[in-house]
């Protein structure tokens, strides 16, 4: 008998042993080439996210499949591991209780999906982009850059801000224009910067209407919608649009002001201090 | 230069839609001008007026440029596979009737570059301003490309440097009169002609109802004789993609 048919245990020789090693290198190989092949082919085909996720499944599933259907190899009976689960269920859980509630809650994550590959979001004290949810963490590159991994559970227990979850969103700006300056003109000047901004949408409507009277400016609101994606570029690009044109037109933003009066006559004093 | 570089006799204007051979060359789309020049073996591209771009091209002597209308809603950046065309006055239709008009759509210029079956876009441009909107609520709608335009029994006349003629056949399949203010198209089964007179494509709406109708493009020129446009979807299209829209949020 050569060395490779030598019994390991039960009827699982060593030859069993590096066939399943061969197959299943062999599977994740096979598995990396498809998605590759695949990404390659529907890169510029597909969103970037739902090609991410339909990939994951493709490769998961071949190695699943190549898995279960090579377990024989190693002389485990599937029937028979369904029978022992239950008490190894029960040990399993409470030596990997973390993990499994963190499984348990990428599996509801997966179902529900609050967020997704590409979405910006504030979970709690971290605010950034969703750049993979994971079997057992979600992970987030906050918007300075930083690499954070949350796991599941705390996704799925905590409060999610989804800023993209929507087509548009809303923003808002107060310009203060002087009491001396004409607010139908500065609405008119505004809504027409607004509606010289391709990404500031044409419906909903925006807003411009004259909120309240400060203490130093007639307050203005503006409240724009713009596609979610680009909600910041846009606001980025309106206010100072909008502070540009309306001094063009002759509108002032005035600076905070208190117009003081005394009681008596102010005595100017003028004090010369240079001695010639 | 394109074979179909001639003046438009119907806004006296000379419109460069076609193909264009890789040699020094100067094209004018009024304030934008485009440069090919030959520059140590490459081919520099050059396009100035209301913005700049500039690129290299190494090329093989069979390469050549097209330049033609493509689907309206890459620029600023494409953020949008969907056009929506307000008319300015609204159409009403008779229950289950058939009607026939003409309508017009935006459009943004494409510069190709070809060898053999292989194209690539190179730039886009556009002499029309962009505006965008929303269709539907923002948590579930679509952002659209916004035109507004006019809708006529007669081809109307248009600048084929910034717009084209939409053949639109509306069948109202429902019990009732519908009022139709607004329509949205989705480009990814758009098919742009051209010739020396008109841009052109062709839709069709199928009404159900006042809040239900599914719109598409069909592939049909204006008229015999029409060059079919490259365009930027029509690259990378999937049959599996689908073409049709369904406007459940009112028309």
């Amino acid at each position: 008998m050569s060395l490779i048919d030598t019994v390991i245990y039960g009827d699982v020789t060593l030859r069993n042993i590096l066939v399943f090693l061969i197959l299943m290198t062999v599977t994740v190989v096979l598995a990396k080439l498809i998605t590759m092949a695949l990404k390659r082919a529907l890169i510029d085909k597909i969103k970037r996210n739902l090609l991410d996720m339909i990939l994951k499944i493709i490769y998961y599933t071949i190695i699943i499949v190549v898995f279960i259907g090579s377990t024989p190899l190693l002389g485990i009976n599937l029937s028979g591991l369904l029978l022992a689960g239950g008490i190894t269920g029960i040990i399993i859980g409470f030596a990997l209780q973390n993990v499994v509630a963190n499984l348990v809650s990428g599996i509801f994550l997966a179902i529900e999906r609050p967020v997704r590959i590409g979405d910006g979001i504030s979970l709690g004290s971290v605010t950034g982009v969703v750049e993979d949810v994971n079997i057992f963490s979600t992970i987030i590159r906050t918007y300075d850059g930083l690499f954070v991994r949350v796991p599941n559970s705390a996704v799925f227990t905590s409060n999610i801000t989804n800023y993209t979850a929507h087509v548009a969103r809303r923003f808002e700006y107060v310009i203060g224009i002087s009491y001396g300056n004409d607010a139908k003109k500065a609405i008119e000047v505004i809504k027409k910067v607004i509606e010289e901004h391709p990404l500031a949408l044409k419906r909903p409507e925006p807003q411009v209407f004259v909120d309240n009277l400060g203490e130093s400016s007639v307050n203005i609101i503006i409240r724009v919608w713009a596609p979610s994606q680009e909600w910041y570029t846009v606001k980025m690009d309106l206010l100072w649009e909008i502070k540009r044109k309306l001094e063009e037109n002759g509108i002032s933003i005035p600076f905070p002001q208190r117009v003081v009066w005394f009681a008596n006559n102010l005595r100017l004093e003028n004090k010369n201090t240079d001695k010639t | 230069m394109s074979n179909t570089s001639e003046k438009s006799e119907s806004l006296n204007k000379k419109v460069f839609y076609g193909r264009v051979n890789l040699e020094s060359t100067y094209l004018e789309f009024e304030d934008i001008k485009i440069v090919l020049h030959e520059y140590g073996g490459l081919l520099k591209y050059s396009r100035e007026g209301r913005s700049r771009v500039e690129k290299y091209v190494a090329y093989s002597p069979d390469t050549y440029l097209l330049i033609n209308p493509v689907e309206p809603v890459n620029l600023p950046k494409p953020l949008t596979n969907f056009i929506l065309l307000e008319f300015t006055e609204p159409v009403v239709i008779a229950p289950s009737s058939t009607v026939k008009t003409y309508s017009t759509f935006p459009i943004e210029i494409g510069v190709f570059i070809i060898n053999g079956k292989n194209s690539e876009i190179l730039d886009i441009f556009s002499l029309t301003k962009q505006k965008y909107t929303l269709y539907g609520t923002p948590r579930s709608g679509v952002v659209c490309r916004y035109w507004q335009t006019r809708v006529s029994t007669e081809l109307p006349e248009t600048d084929l440097l910034r717009e084209g003629v939409l053949k639109l056949q509306i069948s109202n399949n429902s019990e009732y009169w519908v009022t139709i203010n607004n329509l949205v198209l989705s480009v990814n089964g758009m098919t742009i002609y051209y010739d020396d007179k008109h841009v052109s494509t062709s839709a069709q709406v199928l009404v159900f109802s006042q809040a239900l109708a599914e719109t598409s493009f069909t592939d049909e020129p204006l008229r015999e004789g029409m060059s079919k446009s490259l365009t930027i979807r029509g690259q990378k299209r999937l049959p599996i993609i689908k073409e049709r829209f369904v406007m459940e949020w009112g028309l």
